[in-house]
């Protein structure tokens, strides 16, 4: 029992524990001792009780095995919005990245002033490229493939039509270079859709919505519905975006294509990687050679090599890869070896020409492709020197898709003023509206069909 | 009793003690001290070596040993999450071999089109009694207007809320996990206001509503979080989804559907999305499903954004089984009839999980209004 001043080892205690031996002991504590003792031993309940507690409210994150699913799940560039909290990786739904009110660096390549009349801005989202499927799930590979950097978003809202509140969408995706904008946006765009070519723009209208490549943006313009009121905010954004937007030449296949060669600009695209579902093949230019009534798909390519030794591996790779699908099937009278498909019956080949590989897929026949080949044989040879110095490998093949592009810029791109007058006909990026049939004839851009392994 | 000796106290004490004689009682103690202290050192020496042994045993020995605590890699120190399991066999009901597998409908009434459709495989009387806690997944994956063809089409979700009700269900619940906003998702897309107009229960998702479920037999799912909340109590599941292009696994339908009902961070199946959609047959079998076809998203899936990638279809089919209901979408109302189903069908059906040859199965197909 505690006595207030009693002192330990008083004369004459008897001892409590240990009667004999030379411990120390005493019967009695202070007061103030007690206390002490009371209020450690009360601490330690606590914690006795904080760690049950713990133990029986996990935190989440434990075992969240997503991480060891992924293998590189967050090995990238962290999301541009905040982290997630642990919360989030169990219960999944997860607020826009930014509301209204966003900064200039949240909006980041969208202009500003977009609400105009009835449509008022609403949320802004801005996505990296690693957390763009939160806005896009499901085809965020397509543009990852493409080498998308970003994805700004940001909906406007209009008044209600028939009961339904009207908006219209907009998806800005930065993909980094023209190329790679151009690719994605033909990728979209659906067979017999005429793209329009203009300012170093390329669109289309589609009842409800619009679509635009301009520098190394593809931005995705989606109304509620096709009352006129949304489709004319469609169009009015449309046009702002062509305005605000700094553009770029087009890429330098344009101009042997388009300018040289005189095929329809929509005829053009971009495949970024796994043309004609070859592994090797990356970065090339081709171009629909086929009407699109007919059950022909015939295709001429072309590639920038960094050298000519360059170019003639990569050619012998191409007829390799050609020759994988068929037989030998002669050559040109230029020497080019071509190659049989054993199921399409048509006639592929490649060869090079200085540091550019060029090449035929899917010729009806020898002659065709024969004539095709020394079209664009001749097309190379009579490049210009600007546009020559523009024909090399993309600067960024190596790269993660998705990832850090680091900073080479891109050798393509020539900055247009964003209020840049049309060039003059005949020079990239002139207007150049393409024939409905040879549209139609294209081909390319069939969703899913190149891209990545995927597409 | 103590084990300690009395010393003496000062060197001159013991010199003189040393030198006297000690008396008999004195020697009579001295033996008995000896004989005692003995005693207690080999008890306490048992005592201690028994505990040594004893804590030896439980922190050294092998994990699978009896009273073993030796936890070599921590695993063993964490708490037990408890894992969820949903119904063996689902929430299938009996079979009923009179009636067809595939119910499917076309016209232009919605609602005459959902009733159609499930009468064709034996009426909502055959699947939903009285007092039943039914829940309904539709395809909200998106924040888009139900025209474009991403989500399912309010209306049909109405009809089928409607239809369950008067079949006497007790609680009607709607739900999904949209990975995008889900409060704009739901809006948007018209479900929100589908489902309180038809009088149903909405679950929006909340992370406090995801529990670990447990699939047994699943390659990627084998124990992962999922939206429980409106599964808690519930006996009846419905799937409602529209059908899809999609770039990945070439179609969405109403397998895929069930991915909705995943948390964490699910994006990451899109490496194995034939995988995880077999997983997903796995994890859920419905009461029955409903394929929306009223819209065809034909192309640029999942997301669509254009109505140019949207076509009427004007159908609706019904079925237990998920695997032939998408099957028939796939061959006739996505019309890719001739190209080989995506992998997962194929992946699904080993597992025994459904028929992706509807042409085997008894069909039921109507024109209504």
């Amino acid at each position: 029992m505690a006595k207030q001043g009693d002192g330990g080892g008083t004369k004459g205690e008897d001892r409590i524990f240990v009667r004999d031996g030379f411990r120390s002991f005493r019967r009695t504590y202070r007061v103030r001792e007690v206390y002490w003792g009371a209020g450690t031993g009360a601490v330690l309940i606590g914690i006795v009780g904080w760690v049950g507690w713990k133990g029986v409210h996990p935190d989440p994150t434990l075992f969240d095995m997503s991480a060891a699913l992924s293998g590189n799940a967050s090995a990238g560039a962290p999301p541009v919005d905040a982290p997630r909290r642990a919360s989030e990786r169990l219960g999944a739904p997860r607020a826009p990245a930014t509301e209204s009110g966003a900064s200039a660096e949240q909006r980041g390549p969208l202009p500003a002033g977009l609400g105009a009349g009835a449509f008022q801005e609403g949320k802004v989202g801005h996505y990296s490229a690693d957390d763009m499927y939160i806005k896009i799930n499901g085809r965020a590979g397509y543009f990852q493939s493409f080498g998308a950097r970003s994805l700004t978003t940001i909906a406007l809202e209009g008044p209600a039509a028939g009961g339904a509140p009207s908006s219209v969408d907009i998806e800005l995706y930065d993909l980094g270079e023209s190329r790679n904008a151009i690719g994605a946006y033909n990728g979209e765009r659906p067979p017999g859709v005429e793209a329009t070519v203009a300012d170093g723009s390329t669109y289309h209208f589609d009842r409800n919505a619009a679509f635009l490549a301009r520098g190394p943006y593809y931005a995705r313009f989606i109304g509620s519905d096709e009352s006129a009121p949304v489709v004319a905010e469609v169009r009015r954004l449309l046009e702002l975006f062509r305005r605000e937007i700094q553009g770029e030449a087009l890429p330098w296949g344009f101009a042997l294509f388009v300018d040289a060669l005189k095929y329809p600009a929509s005829a053009v695209t971009y495949v970024k990687s796994n043309a004609f579902s070859f592994g090797f093949a990356r970065d090339v230019y081709k171009v629909s050679l086929s009407p699109a009534d007919s059950q022909e798909d015939m295709e001429a390519f072309v590639v920038a090599a960094a050298d000519a030794a360059a170019a003639l591996e990569q050619a012998g790779r191409y007829a390799e890869g050609f020759g994988s699908l068929g037989a030998a099937a002669g050559q040109t009278p230029a020497k080019v070896k071509l190659f049989k498909d054993e199921y399409l019956a048509t006639y592929s080949g490649a060869t090079a020409y200085e540091r550019w590989v060029f090449g035929v897929r899917g010729a009806p026949g020898v002659s065709r492709a024969a004539e095709v080949l020394e079209q664009v044989r001749a097309g190379l040879a009579g490049l210009p020197e600007a546009v020559r110095a523009r024909a090399v490998p993309s600067a960024d093949l190596d790269a993660p898709a998705g990832g850090d592009y680091g900073a080479a810029p891109a050798p393509d791109p020539a900055p247009l003023p964003a209020s840049e007058p049309a060039p003059a006909a005949g020079a990239p990026g002139a207007e150049r509206s393409s024939e409905p049939d040879e549209a139609e004839a294209t081909g390319a851009g069939k969703p899913g069909e190149e891209g990545s392994d995927e597409y | 009793m103590s084990t300690e000796r009395q010393r003496p106290k000062g060197g001159a004490g013991r010199r003189n003690r040393s030198e006297s004689e000690p008396s008999a009682e004195e020697q009579q103690a001295a033996r008995d001290h000896v004989r005692i202290e003995r005693r207690t050192l080999l008890k306490q020496a048992l005592g201690v070596g028994g505990a040594c042994a004893a804590a030896g045993w439980v922190s050294l020995a092998p994990p699978s040993w009896p009273l073993s605590l030796r936890d070599p890699d921590g695993e063993r120190g964490k708490p037990a999450i408890p894992v969820r399991r949903l119904p063996e066999g689902g929430f299938r009901v009996a079979d009923a071999p009179s009636v067809a597998d595939l119910g499917v409908a076309h016209g232009t009434s919605v609602k005459e089109m959902v009733r159609a459709a499930v009468a064709g495989i034996g009426g909502i009387e055959r699947f939903i009694d009285k007092g039943d806690v039914v829940v309904i997944k539709p395809n909200v994956a998106f924040e888009r207007p139900a025209a474009l063809g991403a989500t399912t089409n309010p209306e049909v979700l109405v009809a089928l809320i409607e239809l369950v009700r008067e079949a006497g269900a007790a609680e009607v619940r709607v739900a999904d996990n949209p990975i995008e906003s889900p409060e704009s998702c739901f809006t948007r897309s018209g479900i929100r206001g589908a489902t309180l107009q038809a009088g149903a229960r909405l679950f929006l998702p909340e992370p406090s509503q995801f529990e670990l479920l447990g699939t047994e037999g699943a390659t990627w799912i084998s124990r992962w979080p999922f939206f429980w909340r409106p599964f808690d109590g519930a006996n009846k599941v419905i799937g409602v989804s529209p059908i899809k292009d999609h770039n990945l696994c070439r179609a969405s339908m109403t397998t895929k559907n069930w991915y909705g009902l995943l948390g964490g961070r699910r994006n990451q199946f899109h490496q194995d999305i034939h995988g995880i959609i077999a997983d997903l047959a796995l994890m859920l079998r419905p009461t029955f499903v409903v394929l929306d076809a009223t819209r065809v998203l034909f192309r640029s899936g999942p997301t669509g954004g254009s109505l140019g990638d949207v076509k009427q279809g004007n159908t609706i089919v019904a079925s237990r089984d998920s695997l032939a209901a998408d099957a028939f979408g796939w061959d006739r109302l996505l019309e890719r009839q001739g190209e080989p189903l995506p992998a997962y069908f194929e992946k699904a059906a080993a597992r025994g999980l459904g028929q992706p040859d509807w042409r085997k199965l008894a069909l039921q197909e109507v024109n209504v209004g």
